[in-house]
């Protein structure tokens, strides 16, 4: 198995990709719903589309564990999503989720990094696409 | 009930979701993801904060919500969001998501409604600020 590293901005490739998976079980999407306090019965019990669905933030929510695949990560903060939604996730089903460095850069003294990802399901099912930035810890970078 | 093209209109708001935001929902693992910054007051206080914060995505969750109750499933099922996580979000907070209508435009499968969309808190100044679009069939 790969050692983690810490992630250091400095060695980050751009370019480099991610990859993940997990299944979507209803504990996973009750535990998701009692955090953000939305008990939305689409999300537990029944929903129009046939059965129980993800909270579509869920789905968002679990991209961030593609850098913890491949770094350790303490301290980061997420400060932007540009996100699509484009099918419902349906409990039970395995998502994989995937992912790339699109972009890093300094500013202000913070380090910057963006990465676009997309959830699909085990049928193949888009389930969502994202572009999200995180700044790799809140304390500015010194001068 | 989501909310009928007809009934929309440029300017309008729609319904806000309010919420109060607890150490206890921030520092679930699901949440905090491992990241001590959403719940240990040490780490927060040495990464300059003077206390943990919530994850963003936890205000773009309220206005999922907000925007779930309003378009139903045209908002999980196609719609967009862009949000910008502007100022922390602490434990204690009074978290209130916010959505006014900027435009409204025909397709070929419906209405596109595109909004405004923010969370404030009871200090009174935006949190998350962005857009969010949804077509409504």
């Amino acid at each position: 198995m790969e050692d983690k590293r810490p992630l250091a901005f400095d060695d980050l490739p751009v370019g480099e990709e991610y990859a993940d998976e997990y299944v979507l079980t209803p504990e996973l999407a009750r535990d998701y719903a009692e955090g953000v306090a939305d008990l939305n019965p689409w999300y537990l019990e029944h929903s129009p589309f046939g059965g129980p669905v993800a909270n579509p933030i869920l789905i968002v929510a679990q991209h961030a564990r593609l850098f913890k695949t491949k770094y350790v990560t303490a301290g980061n903060v997420h400060t932007r999503h540009e996100t699509q939604f484009l099918n419902p996730a349906r409990i039970g089903k395995l998502i994989k989720v995937s992912g790339k460095l699109v972009d890093k850069y300094v500013k202000r003294g913070r380090e910057y990094l963006v990465m676009e990802c997309r959830s699909v399901d085990e049928d193949g099912v888009e389930i969502c696409r994202d572009r999200r930035t995180i700044i790799i810890r809140y304390a500015r970078r010194p001068e | 009930m989501p909310i009928a093209a007809e009934e929309l209109a440029v300017g309008q708001e729609i319904a806000p979701a309010v919420k109060r935001m607890t150490l206890e929902q921030m520092s679930r693992p699901l949440m905090a993801g491992g990241n001590p910054i959403h719940y240990d007051p040490a780490f927060a206080e040495k990464a300059g904060l003077p206390a943990p914060i919530a994850t963003g995505v936890m205000s773009s969750a309220f206005l999922s919500e907000m925007l779930t109750n309003a378009f139903g499933v045209e908002w999980i099922r196609g719609g967009s969001m862009d949000v910008k996580f502007i100022r922390p979000i602490y434990a204690g907070d009074t978290v209130t998501a916010r959505g006014r209508i900027t435009g409204k435009s025909e397709t070929s499968t419906g209405v596109r409604i595109t909004l405004e969309i923010w969370c404030d808190t009871q200090r009174g100044e935006p949190v998350t600020v962005g857009t969010a679009s949804v077509v409504v069939h």
